[in-house]
């Protein structure tokens, strides 16, 4: 546990002298959701204000899956990840770390400005809620699939395009339940079965991924 | 009996081996294959809601049912070359796929072809459609990411992790994506709930379906074979044989 948070203060040292790079993904969001309602405007005015959850959990999904790509990147191009392989402070929490500073630089301010913008587009104070709950718990689910197949794809040259091939299909769930939770909400229905298998699914995430990371990392840096 | 199979796992001894087997699986596969489509296409009676066009399950439900059959192959071979590192397994397992990525096209194609006399689409976001989609999508990133790696091996692995995250991740999807088809569409076009087969119509379907899967067999051996001889060519039993 104490290297855990050791990791983590690391992360969020290198991330606080790097400047901007925190407010990178929530300008990125505001620039997709501005291309979305330009590309749907063509529609009448209460097809899109029902559209408008459902197209910001969307591009927050596109964001994370550009997002992963550095998870493991850094790390790998200085040796840092040779170091710890071949020290024994290579486990499971170090991959934990990772993946909890990687969500909560870069994904976690997507987070918090996609309910605000949701708001400011026009949706009711509930739907925001359960927008904000809904990505609170499916975005360390995707964070954690995600990394694995980062994991994976690290060596390659051209992994950028295989990485998002490759990881949308399996987010497939998650963004069901997570678009039918906000959905579900804004037509005033129940939703908290969707919320109750988003968590279901973070758990199981939790459970495999950082053992999956690990044997792909190994893959990767042999 | 079980230990004489193990002996085949080498390489050498698994060339032998599948030489001899896959005279036997193709020929069955081409017995069942052409009695099972001779049943279904002309002594099966026509369905007095469909039509003719009812006879492309002969060829859709066993492409359906190997596309994922496949994926089970895929998936006890990647965990065996996981655990123990037999070469061999890897390269069924990466053949696995690509055969099971042809079978599950197939069966989209063939669900497509059905579906435009029927239901007036070539398409419809229907929830089994959607998770044999997404089954697709699933094995050419298995595919792929096995093909980007400059070395074999390192490429089989990586498949082969994917290819065990890919099996508990189908349930989920397929939970998911019923979850979702069930909220978001009326069932207006795949009301009819499911009438129970009659036995002339099934008889044919069950012998097509296990000529398909003995065709599977044979062109997975014959696929592993090949990978394994293009891998191996400059080792001293392949230059003996």
């Amino acid at each position: 546990m104490e290297k855990f948070n050791r990791f983590i203060k690391k992360e969020l040292l290198i991330a606080s002298r790097s400047g901007y790079d925190f407010f990178m993904p929530t300008i990125y969001l505001l620039i997709i959701i501005t291309s979305f309602n330009i590309s749907v405007s063509y529609i009448s005015k209460n097809i899109i204000i029902e559209l408008v959850p459902l197209m910001i959990w969307l591009s927050c999904l596109l964001v994370c899956v550009l997002n992963l790509e550095s998870v493991f990147k850094e790390d790998y191009e200085d040796g840092t990840l040779d170091y710890f392989f071949t020290s024994d402070n290579f486990h499971e929490s170090f991959i934990i770390a990772k993946i909890f500073s990687h969500w909560a630089l870069s994904v976690f301010p997507i987070v918090i400005t996609s309910p605000i913008i949701g708001f400011l587009l026009g949706i009711d104070s509930q739907t925001t809620l359960i927008l904000f709950l809904s990505l609170l718990i499916g975005t360390p689910a995707m964070s954690l699939l995600g990394s694995v197949v980062s994991a994976l794809t690290l060596s390659l040259k051209r992994g950028k395009i295989l990485l998002s091939i490759i990881v949308l299909p399996l987010y497939v769930p998650i963004l069901i339940f997570g678009t039918s939770a906000v959905n579900n909400s804004f037509l005033n229905m129940n939703f908290y079965s969707e919320l109750i298998l988003l968590g279901i699914i973070f758990l199981i995430f939790l459970l495999i991924s950082p053992v999956a990371c690990l044997k792909s990392l190994k893959i990767s840096l042999d | 009996m079980l230990l004489k199979l193990l002996e085949n796992i080498s390489p050498k001894n698994f060339y032998v081996f599948v030489g001899k087997v896959i005279p036997w699986t193709l020929s069955f596969a081409i017995l069942l294959i052409t009695y099972g489509l001779y049943l279904g296409l002309f002594v099966a009676p026509t369905d007095y809601q469909q039509g003719e066009a009812f006879r492309i399950i002969y060829v859709h439900v066993p492409s359906a049912w190997l596309s994922l059959f496949a994926y089970s192959v895929l998936f006890a071979s990647a965990v065996i070359a996981l655990i123990w590192r037999i070469k061999i397994f890897e390269i069924i397992a990466i053949s696995s796929a690509k055969i099971g990525a042809l079978f599950t096209f197939l069966a989209l194609v063939t669900g497509a072809i059905w579906g435009k006399p029927m239901w007036g689409t070539w398409w419809v976001w229907d929830a089994r459609l959607t998770s044999e989609l997404i089954l697709f999508f699933i094995y050419l990133s298995i595919i792929l990411l096995y093909n980007s790696f400059d070395d074999y091996r390192k490429g089989a692995k990586a498949a082969n992790i994917l290819a065990v995250i890919g099996f508990i991740n189908i349930p989920i999807i397929h939970f998911s994506v019923e979850w979702w088809n069930t909220l978001h569409q009326g069932p207006s076009v795949m009301k009819f709930s499911a009438p129970s087969i009659a036995s002339e119509m099934l008889v044919p379907l069950i012998y097509t379906s296990i000529g398909f899967t003995l065709y599977f067999v044979t062109a997975l051996l014959l696929s592993a074979r090949n990978i394994l001889v293009d891998r191996e060519r400059k080792s001293q039993w392949i230059q003996s044989i």
